[in-house]
């Protein structure tokens, strides 16, 4: 074994030694340190990624990458617990010592801090981030499609182009998406309202699971979705990426510019700037064109940023805009149309061919951010920080109807649901560094938020007052990690709405404490156990203690319950994690109970409208609990040749009619083989990967409580093949990958249209990312 | 070199901030405010089918059988029949000829807006009624035998009552012209001897893809009426 990897080793080394001879033999030696105490970080994981070469750091830390050419290399460090990163490292003639500090694995305190100290501590419950290498891949999806690489995320999907995050299948209202810091505000009611944001602004997509309300408010019951950028330079450069894309299925294409910089003359001042435009066309599913299926986005965010020894601000604006084609096949009038629908084999347009125009009904959203933060650091251990933030996110729904006479004539047509939202939240922290071993940070938040409906009345207009204060501590030993969090939070709430023909306000208010506890034990370097408890609770939401009417496109009324209490969970969550140099696995078991579930229930009644009998569901609450496991084992036989298999399983049942929760996720796994090929001088960080996805049927479903029996299990299987091309100085990533390389009939159960049409077919997709350098001043 | 970089940074700089001028909504109403109601652009509240003798012209008892939704498909209250209460029904005479008339109406709006003239006239090529003789047969010929499919005259059997169905208006569409089904003769056989059978009316949305045809486009208008022959 270890002869043959000297073998390998040797022939890769050769390789490039046959390129340039003459500038070979460098050696990059190194230091991993963790960035909170400097303690040495023995039996890190480091990756050279091209020439690909994997090490483990020894008990100080240190490790050491022979025969190296001159040129510019990455690193990939990985530590239990700790955050992966990537770094760049230039080799000119010389061989070099670098210093690499690790931040610990989630930045409990500042989401983005400008100040090169940063205390971060880990939590109690492991984060899931997605490494650089899936991001590449999943680059031109939408954010939900991009989360799906982290085991225990799914999708709710309607269609291929709405996808909405979902962990332990638990979606919505219980999941948190932090967008550069800020709670993401939109319509998050419907299961066709996916988050309103562009994955081309972040270059960290990271995933907390479980109950995690200390910190971000009562309501993350399922876990919190963090997307970041990266943090803006602190150096004088200019520099940029540009990301294009295109994807045969739907003939979408999709480019995205980044260009950033600090200011050379004005010290301590950083700029990002970034855009993305986005077209797709009808999706084609194996056998047919899915009508109106095209979407559009075009989004830009900048960022501005300062910094000084002891204080630092940022501002950023972000706008996403959106236009979503519902696909005709689901468009139905009455249950009848639904009935029809699902007994047909094809949509009754299976006719349609390919276009880029997006016709009723359609979704249009527009999402604005606008950011404004400064920290402050007292001492060394102390520091705090202020964070307002302004949202503003109007939707529009424009149905398939008849036109009025003067929207005939004028050609402006209103839309059939308009709802905008206007969401205000300012956040304030202290936190403070190792004082007698106890680490730990108070704060406070408070929201105002607004929500008006104009046209078709579905939800009502609130005014949302929600104010929160928190504080936890953390004992910290060497083996050992131990956290206590408590936080209370008050809720108002003021509905508007018509009552028959009056215009009436209602009143309600929730309040209640969250508890949380957890802790780490570090036997080794190698093997960490996360244990973590607590106690969440979320107030019911307009929609669920009001909402009275048809939901378009489901083919149900929908009615609220205003009598609804609020909804507690009790989660435990355990992590073991266990990493060497060939092998690492994570497995995450969990559990929550919860009291007071709301959910909306089909009733057996029947109600009359002028287009037939609708079947009505009511709001309901009932004792429930979600369990299940999600897996994750990556194993590297030598430097060519490595697999990753994730896999998870979520059960969930209610007790209180003792059948099972419906639209869960069902059992599925994920298995990738992975070839890494030789680098040339040229031609580095080339691989070769296999995807093969199972999903199960998914047969625990409750009885009559869905339109039609589940889908049958399916396998589908991709590639992608990643090269970086270096010429001269400048680099070009490029990737050609497939997804349901089999062209496969199939429908998924979490997808709405499901009911109507299979999901779609074979893709053949290009990415090039070319990143730039415009000035360095070294 | 170093200006022109500096200088495209501050151009591209400048550039984003003119984005920042977003659209928005003059006059953003409050949550408090009460909604404007607008002229919701389409709401059918009623629908009424007139039946009358085809020789001797008098309506029948209890003609126009009428189905009244007060807010339409997107409001709050319950539609109902408003003759029989919840069971509709229409009672014929066995061995005669009948027409019928549909009508429907926003009555919302004040005065009373008549959609069958929509029906009837500019957007007759994207819509047709149809008469349904057996909801358990929904999905194949709509609940009847089909006796002439096509255009003129589209006549059908509905299945259980045994009655004749026959269209008598076309639509506007000069190139592949179709019928609607505002207007229809029925045509009565033997007695059913007291058994109710359904008579569901149902207005089709089908822009682009009328064919003559119940499947293409989705459901407008669906009332349960029950149908008897004497």
């Amino acid at each position: 074994m270890f002869l043959k990897k000297q073998i390998v080793l040797y022939i890769l080394t050769l390789m490039c030694i046959l390129i340039k001879a003459q500038d070979c033999g460098l050696a990059l030696k190194g230091h991993v340190i963790d960035d909170d105490n400097n303690e040495h970080l023995g039996f890190a994981i480091v990756k050279l990624i091209a020439p690909q070469k994997i090490i483990q750091t020894n008990e100080n830390g240190e490790f050491v990458f022979d025969n190296l050419c001159e040129g510019n290399y990455q690193l990939f460090v990985q530590h239990v617990g700790c955050k992966d990163t990537l770094i760049n490292v230039i080799l000119n003639s010389k061989s070099k010592k670098i210093a690499i500090k690790l931040p610990h694995s989630i930045n409990n305190l500042g989401e983005i801090d400008v100040m090169d100290k940063r205390i971060e501590m880990k939590k109690t419950q492991t984060v899931n981030q997605l490494t650089p290498e899936e991001i590449q891949n999943s680059k031109g999806q939408n954010l939900g499609d991009v989360l799906k690489n982290i085991t225990g995320v799914t999708v709710l999907n309607t269609g291929a182009t709405i996808s909405k995050p979902m962990i332990h299948g638990m979606q919505g209202y219980r999941l948190l998406i932090l967008n550069n810091g800020i709670r993401q505000e939109g319509q998050q009611w419907g299961n066709e309202h996916a988050p309103e944001i562009d994955p081309f602004v972040a270059q960290k997509f990271s995933v907390i699971k479980g109950v995690n309300a200390i910190r971000y408010g009562s309501d993350a019951i399922a876990g919190v979705v963090l997307v970041e950028p990266n943090e803006l330079p602190d150096t004088a450069a200019v520099t940029g990426e540009i990301n294009i894309v295109g994807l045969s299925n739907g003939q979408t294409g999709a480019a995205s510019a980044m260009l950033q910089g600090y200011f050379d003359k004005i010290k301590g001042f950083s700029w990002r700037v970034q855009g993305t435009l986005k077209k797709g066309g009808t999706i084609k599913s194996p056998l047919y064109y899915l009508s109106n299926t095209g979407a559009e986005e075009q989004n830009f965010s900048y960022a501005l940023g300062y910094h000084h020894k002891k204080w630092g601000a940022e501002a950023y604006y972000s706008q996403f805009n959106t236009r979503i084609g519902i696909f005709t096949g689901s468009h139905i009038g009455n249950l009848n149309d639904l009935q029809n629908a699902l007994t047909r084999t094809k949509p009754i347009d299976s006719l349609a061919t390919f276009t880029y125009n997006i016709n009723r009904a359609y979704q249009q959203t527009a999402h604005e951010l606008i950011k404004g933060l400064a920290h402050y650091h007292f001492s060394t251990k102390w520091r705090a920080k202020v964070q307002y933030a302004w949202q503003y996110n109007l939707r529009k729904e424009f149905d398939i109807r008849r036109l009025t006479p003067t929207e005939k004539e004028t050609g402006i047509i209103a839309p059939d649901l308009d709802l905008s939202i206007t969401s205000q939240t300012l956040d304030g922290i202290i936190e403070h560094d190792n004082i007698n071993s106890f680490r730990g940070m108070f704060g406070a938040s408070y929201m105002l938020q607004k929500n008006v409906y104009q046209g078709r009345f579905f939800l009502p207009n609130y005014i949302n007052n929600t104010w929160g204060t928190f504080a936890t501590e953390r004992y910290v030993l060497p083996h050992l990690e131990v956290e206590l969090g408590i936080r209370y939070d008050e809720k108002k709430l003021d509905s508007y709405f018509y009552e028959t023909t009056i215009w009436t306000k209602h009143f309600k208010s929730f309040k209640n404490f969250t508890y949380n506890g957890g802790f780490i034990y570090k036997p080794s370097t190698s093997f960490n156990v996360f244990v973590n408890a607590g106690k969440a609770w979320r107030a019911p939401a307009p929609n669920e203690l009001y909402s009275n009417g048809i939901h378009q496109g489901i083919g149900a009324i929908e009615r609220g319950n205003d009598s609804l209490k609020t909804e507690t969970c009790y989660n435990i969550t355990t992590t073991g994690i266990y990493k060497s140099k060939q092998l690492s696995i994570e497995a995450t078991i969990y559990h929550n109970q919860f009291n007071n579930f709301i959910y909306l229930n089909p009733s057996n009644t029947l109600e009359l409208t002028i287009r037939g009998s609708f079947p009505v569901f009511y709001t309901k609450q009932d004792n429930v609990r979600i369990s299940g496991i999600d897996f994750r084992t990556d194993y590297s036989f030598n430097n060519y040749f490595s697999i990753t298999l994730k896999g998870m399983i979520v059960r969930a049942w209610n007790y209180s009619i003792n059948d099972y929760l419906i639209y869960m996720p069902s059992d599925r796994g994920d298995l990738q083989l992975k070839i890494n090929l030789p680098c040339t001088k040229v031609l580095k960080n080339n691989s070769f990967q296999l995807t093969n996805v199972f999903v199960a049927k998914q047969w625990r479903t409750a009885s009559g409580a869905d339109f039609a029996p589940p889908p049958a299990a399916y396998y589908l299987l991709g590639f992608n093949i990643g090269t970086e091309l270096n010429i001269k100085k400048q680099k070009l990533l490029l990737h050609f990958s497939a997804t349901n390389l089999l062209n496969v009939r199939y429908r998924e159960y979490l997808d709405r249209f499901r009911y109507y049409a299979d999901a779609a077919g074979v893709s053949y997709n290009i990415k090039l990312t070319l990143p730039l350098t415009l000035y360095d001043k070294k | 070199m170093k200006k022109t970089i500096k200088l495209t940074t501050y151009a591209v700089v400048a550039l984003a901030l003119t984005f920042m001028a977003c659209k928005k909504k003059k006059n953003q109403p409050t949550p408090e405010t009460p909604a404007v109601i607008q002229n919701l652009p389409e709401v059918i509240t009623t629908l009424r089918i007139y039946i009358w003798d085809s020789i001797t012209n008098i309506a029948i008892t209890g003609s126009p059988f009428s189905f009244k939704d007060p807010d339409g498909i997107n409001g709050t209250q319950i539609g109902t029949f408003l003759n029989n209460g919840t069971d509709s029904v229409i009672t014929l005479t066995s061995n005669t000829t009948y027409k019928t008339r549909v009508v429907i109406l926003d009555e919302t709006k004040n005065p009373t807006d008549s959609t069958s003239n929509i029906v009837a006239g500019a957007e007759s090529d994207q819509h047709m009624f149809f008469y349904n003789g057996d909801p358990t047969n929904n999905a194949t010929n709509n609940g009847n035998t089909i006796i002439k499919s096509g255009y003129p005259n589209y006549s059908v059997k509905l299945n259980g009552s045994n009655i004749r169905l026959r269209y008598t208006d076309v639509d506007i569409n000069t190139t592949t012209t179709r019928n609607i089904g505002l207007n229809t003769y029925l045509k009565t056989s033997t007695s059913t001897t007291g058994t109710k059978y359904p008579f569901i009316t149902t207005l089709r949305h089908q822009p682009g893809v009328k064919d003559g045809t119940y499947a293409p486009g989705e459901t407008d208008i669906e009332i349960n009426f029950k149908i008897k022959v004497n």
